[in-house]
C-alpha cells in the first residue's frame, strides 16, 4: 500500500506550483533522465521499464531514426548507420577523432569548421545532431511520464570536458528543444546524489568517475552546505570502452585474427562479446567464451578474472596520475580524504574498486547504482534551480578543469585563467602590438596546460581590427575572459587608447555557429515557414512569461524598499506594456518589449544585488562587535 | 556591486596583510550564497548577468586574499607600485646562490628519479615560503609604505612558488612512469 507523503515544511512547494525539471546524464554508453517527484529524485523508465537508454542512434532513412536498445542491437548488422559512443566525438576535430579510432567503423567527413561529420543513409550527421536525438528521446520520456512540458534541465558533463565539449553539449540540448538551466559536472552531481549535503559532516570527498569513454576525478570540500570543487583532473579519452578494446585485442590474439583483415561487422560482434565478458566477470571469477563470427572464424576458451585484471591493469594505472594531480592541485594529502565515491558503470569492475580503494586507503562508497547516481544528482539540482525549493541553502562552486590562455609571439601560450579556478570568473590581460603601424591583431584562444601552442586545444580565433597606427608596443589591447557557471567562455578585446572593441562568444573551432543551429532547428520543422514563425513566437512568449514572472516576484520582494514611487511607476509601465504585447502574435514586438524591460530594470537589479550582498555580510558585522 | 570596491571592502575586512582566514572563508561562502548564478536561475536576464559579474568578482577577490603572496601583490599594486617593472637584478646575491643550488638539486633528483629527495626539496621550499610570508607580514606591520623591501620579498616568494610548481610536476611525471 502506498503511504501518503507529507513534505517537510519549507522543503517542498504546493503541487500546483511545482515546476517540471529534469536532470539528464548524457553518457557515452548509456543516458538517463531523472526528476524529483514527491520529494524523491529518481530516474525515469521507458514504457518497457528500462531506465538506461543506450546512447546509440541508428539512422534508417532520411525520416526514420531509432535510439536506444533497438539501435544498439542493430549495431552489428548496420554498423555504418549506427552511431555508438558519440560523446567521444563531441567538440572534437576530425584529427582528434581519427586518433581515437582504430576500431571505428564510420565514414567521416570534415565539415567547413573541421568538425567530423558521419556519413549515414540520412545524410551527413554532426555529433551534436546525433546527441540531440538521444536528448529528444529523454525529453519525450520525461514529458510523458511527468505529464507536462519541462521548464528546464540540468545536463551533466564530465568534469574534465573542455569548453568545446561543453558548448557542443549545450548546442545538442538547444537542438532538442531543451532549456538548459545548468551544465553540471558529473562528479559534483554524484556527490549531491549521495546526500553529501548540509547534513553531512564537513570534509573532503573524492569522486572517482570512470564511465564508458571518459574518466575524471574530483576533490570536493563540503562546508556548511557549500560544495566547493577544489580540483579536478582526468582523461576525456579513457573509459570502459578501452577495457572492451583491450579484451578485443586479447580475443583476436587468441583466435588468431588480424585487425587489418577483420571486417567491420566482426569487429562489432567482438566488441559486444568483449563487453559481455567484462560484465560477467564482475560477478563470476571466470567465463567461458565461444566466438562464432559472421566471417566464419570461431574460437572457444576461458577468461578468468585474474587474466582480465592483467589485461586492464595499464588502463587502471592510467587513472592514478589524475588522482595524484588532483590531490596536489587541491593541496591536500590522501589522509584528508573522508569519503571516496565511485561513479560510472566501469567502477563495477572489481579490480577498479580494489585498486582505487588501495590508493586512497578507503573503502569506496558504492551504495547508489553507479549508472544512475549522476542523473539523480542532476535532478536534485534541477529541482532547486527550477525554484521548487526556495529555502534550500545548498550551493555548488565548480572549477574550470583546464587552463585558458592566449597565443603570444613565437607560438607560446600566456595563461589567463589557470585550471581549477572557481567559476564564474572574469579576468583581463593587456597585450600590445609587435610592429610599428600594426592595425589588426589576431587573437587565438586556447585551452590546456602546455606552454606550446600546438599542445593545447584551439578554442577560437578572432581578429581585432581598426587599431589606430602607433609605434610597436604603444597600443594597449585588453583581452577579457568571462567564464560562466556552466564553464563556458566568452572573450572580448578592447584597444584602450582608441576604444576599438570586439566581442565574441567563443564558438569553438569545431563547433556549430548560431546560424547552423538555427538552420537545423528550422529544417526539423518540415521546411514549413508557418511553423518557423509559430515556433519563434512561442519561444518569445515563453521568454516573456519568464520575464514577467521573474520581475513581478522581484517587485513583490523589495520594490517598496528599493524603489522610489517614480521608479516603481516606470518599471510597472514597461511591465504592463510587455503584458499587453504578450497577447498579440508579433514575435518581433514581443522581443523589443522584453529588451525594453531589461534596459529599464538595469539600475534596479544593481540595487537588488548590492542589497543581497550587504545582507549576506550583515550577520558578520554584528559578530565583529561582540 | 560596485566594481571599484576594494577586495577587502567587498569582504568587509580591514585592509591589512594579516587576515583572519577562517573569517575570509566563511564570508566567501555567505557572499556566494547571495550572488551565485544558481540563486538567480529564474531572474530576469539583466539580473542573471549581474549575478555572473558579481560572483566572478567575489571569486577573484577570494583567490587573491586567501593566498598570502597574491594578497601582498594586490596590496602593492593597489598603491600603484609596479611589481613587474622592478629589476630582478636587485635580488641579493645570497638569494640568487640559493636559487641556483636548489635548481641543481632538483635537476639531479630528477635525473636520478629520486622522488624522496624531490619531496624533501618541496617541503624545504614550502618552509622558505613560510619564512618569507612571515617577513612580509613583519614588513607590512612596521611600515606598509616600505614598497621596495616588500616588493623584493614578494619577488623572492614568486621564485619559490614557481620552483615548487616545477618540483610538483616533476614528481607527478616520475610517479606516473611507475
Amino acid at each position: 500500500m502506498a503511504l501518503l507523503q507529507i513534505s517537510e515544511p519549507g522543503q517542498s512547494t504546493a503541487p500546483h506550483e511545482h515546476k517540471l525539471a529534469v536532470g539528464i546524464d548524457l553518457g557515452t554508453t548509456n543516458s538517463l533522465v531523472a526528476s524529483v517527484r514527491s520529494g524523491f529524485a529518481e530516474t525515469l523508465p521507458d514504457s518497457t521499464g528500462d531506465h538506461l537508454l543506450p546512447s546509440v542512434v541508428r539512422f534508417i532513412s532520411a525520416n526514420e531514426t531509432i535510439v536506444g536498445r533497438e539501435a544498439y542491437d542493430a549495431a552489428s548488422i548496420d554498423p555504418l548507420n549506427t552511431i555508438v559512443s558519440v560523446k567521444r566525438f563531441m567538440g572534437r576535430g576530425i584529427e582528434d577523432v581519427s586518433r581515437l579510432g582504430r576500431h571505428l567503423p564510420y565514414h567521416f567527413e570534415k565539415s567547413e569548421s573541421g568538425m567530423p561529420l558521419i556519413k549515414t543513409v540520412a545524410g551527413k550527421k554532426s555529433p551534436v545532431e546525433i546527441s540531440s536525438q538521444i536528448l529528444k528521446v529523454l525529453r519525450n520520456r520525461a514529458e510523458n511520464t511527468l505529464g507536462g512540458d519541462i521548464v528546464g534541465a540540468v545536463i551533466t558533463v564530465p568534469a574534465y570536458f573542455d569548453d568545446a565539449q561543453r558548448q557542443a553539449t549545450k548546442d545538442a540540448a538547444t537542438l532538442a528543444g531543451i532549456n538548459v538551466f545548468r551544465l553540471l559536472n558529473e562528479p559534483t552531481a554524484a556527490a549531491i546524489a549521495y546526500g553529501l549535503d548540509d547534513t553531512t559532516e564537513d570534509g573532503d570527498i573524492v569522486v572517482f568517475d570512470l564511465g564508458g569513454g571518459t574518466f575524471d576525478v574530483s576533490i570536493l570540500r563540503l562546508t556548511k552546505g557549500v560544495f566547493e570543487v577544489l580540483a579536478t583532473a582526468g582523461d576525456t579519452a579513457l573509459g570502459g570502452d578501452d577495457m572492451d578494446l583491450a579484451i578485443v585485442d586479447w580475443l583476436m590474439e587468441k583466435a588468431s585474427l588480424d585487425a587489418d583483415t577483420a571486417d567491420r561487422a566482426s569487429m562489432r560482434q567482438l566488441t559486444q562479446q568483449a563487453r559481455q565478458v567484462k560484465e560477467t566477470l564482475t560477478e563470476q571469477t571466470s567465463v567461458s567464451i565461444h566466438l562464432n563470427l559472421n566471417s566464419g572464424v570461431s574460437w572457444k576458451g576461458i577468461l578468468d578474472r585474474e587474466t582480465l585484471n592483467q589485461i586492464i591493469l595499464p588502463l587502471v594505472k592510467k587513472t592514478l596520475r589524475p588522482c595524484r594531480q588532483a590531490l596536489r592541485d587541491a593541496g591536500i594529502s590522501k589522509e584528508n580524504i573522508q569519503q571516496v565515491v565511485m561513479v560510472g558503470g566501469s567502477t563495477r569492475v572489481p579490480f577498479v574498486r580494489e585498486k582505487i580503494g588501495e590508493f586512497f586507503n578507503r573503502e569506496p562508497l558504492v551504495d547508489i547504482d553507479p549508472d544512475r547516481v549522476v542523473a539523480v544528482g542532476a535532478a536534485i539540482q534541477a529541482d532547486i534551480l527550477a525554484g521548487n525549493k526556495p529555502d534550500d541553502e545548498m550551493l555548488l562552486l565548480d572549477v574550470i578543469p583546464l587552463s585558458l590562455g592566449l597565443e603570444t609571439m613565437g607560438g607560446l601560450v600566456e595563461k589567463i585563467i589557470p585550471r581549477n579556478t572557481t567559476i564564474p570568473i572574469a579576468r583581463a590581460q593587456e597585450f600590445t602590438t609587435y610592429k610599428d603601424g600594426q592595425t589588426a591583431m589576431a587573437i587565438h584562444v586556447v585551452q590546456g596546460e602546455r606552454e606550446i601552442i600546438d599542445d593545447c586545444r584551439s578554442l577560437a580565433r578572432f581578429e581585432l581590427r581598426g587599431i589606430p597606427p602607433m609605434v610597436a608596443g604603444a597600443a594597449r589591447i585588453q583581452v577579457s575572459f568571462q567564464v560562466d557557471a556552466d564553464g563556458l567562455l566568452s572573450v572580448s578585446a578592447l584597444e584602450k587608447i582608441s576604444g576599438v572593441s570586439s566581442r565574441i562568444e567563443v564558438k569553438p573551432s569545431y563547433g556549430l555557429t548560431e546560424n547552423e543551429i538555427e538552420k537545423m532547428l528550422i529544417s526539423s520543422f518540415d521546411h514549413a515557414t508557418e511553423d518557423v514563425q509559430l515556433r519563434k513566437l512561442r519561444e518569445q512568449q515563453v521568454e516573456a512569461d519568464r520575464e514577467i514572472l521573474a520581475l513581478e516576484s522581484a517587485l513583490a520582494d523589495d520594490a517598496d524598499e528599493l524603489l522610489s514611487e517614480e521608479e516603481n511607476f516606470k518599471i510597472n509601465e514597461v511591465l504592463k506594456k510587455l503584458k499587453s504585447l504578450r497577447e498579440s502574435d508579433d514575435a518581433e514586438a514581443l522581443r523589443r518589449g522584453i529588451d525594453e524591460v531589461e534596459a529599464v530594470c538595469a539600475f534596479y537589479v544593481e540595487r537588488r544585488m548590492n542589497g543581497n550582498i550587504a545582507n549576506a555580510l550583515s550577520g558578520h558585522k554584528v559578530e565583529e562587535f561582540k | 556591486m560596485e566594481n571599484n570596491k576594494s577586495y577587502f571592502e567587498l569582504f568587509s575586512l580591514p585592509v591589512s596583510f594579516d587576515i583572519n582566514l577562517s573569517e575570509l572563508n566563511s564570508r566567501f561562502r555567505e557572499l556566494q550564497k547571495a550572488a551565485h548564478p544558481d540563486k538567480y536561475a529564474n531572474a530576469i536576464e539583466q539580473e542573471r548577468l549581474k549575478s555572473v559579474q558579481s560572483a566572478s568578482l567575489i571569486n577573484s577577490a577570494y583567490n587573491t586574499l586567501k593566498d598570502p603572496i597574491k594578497r601582498a601583490e594586490y596590496m602593492l599594486e593597489a598603491t600603484g607600485f609596479d611589481l613587474k617593472n622592478e629589476k630582478r637584478n636587485s635580488q641579493a646575491p645570497a638569494f640568487l646562490m640559493q636559487q641556483i643550488e636548489l635548481h641543481e638539486q632538483i635537476e639531479e633528483a630528477q635525473s636520478n628519479a629520486n622522488i624522496e629527495l624531490l619531496d624533501k626539496t618541496g617541503s624545504h621550499i614550502l618552509d622558505m615560503l613560510r619564512k618569507i610570508t612571515d617577513s612580509i607580514s613583519d614588513l607590512f606591520a612596521q611600515d606598509p609604505s616600505n614598497f621596495d623591501e616588500i616588493g623584493k620579498k614578494v619577488q623572492e616568494a614568486q621564485f619559490f612558488v614557481r620552483l615548487k610548481e616545477n618540483v610538483d610536476s616533476i614528481i607527478l611525471d616520475l610517479e606516473s612512469n611507475d
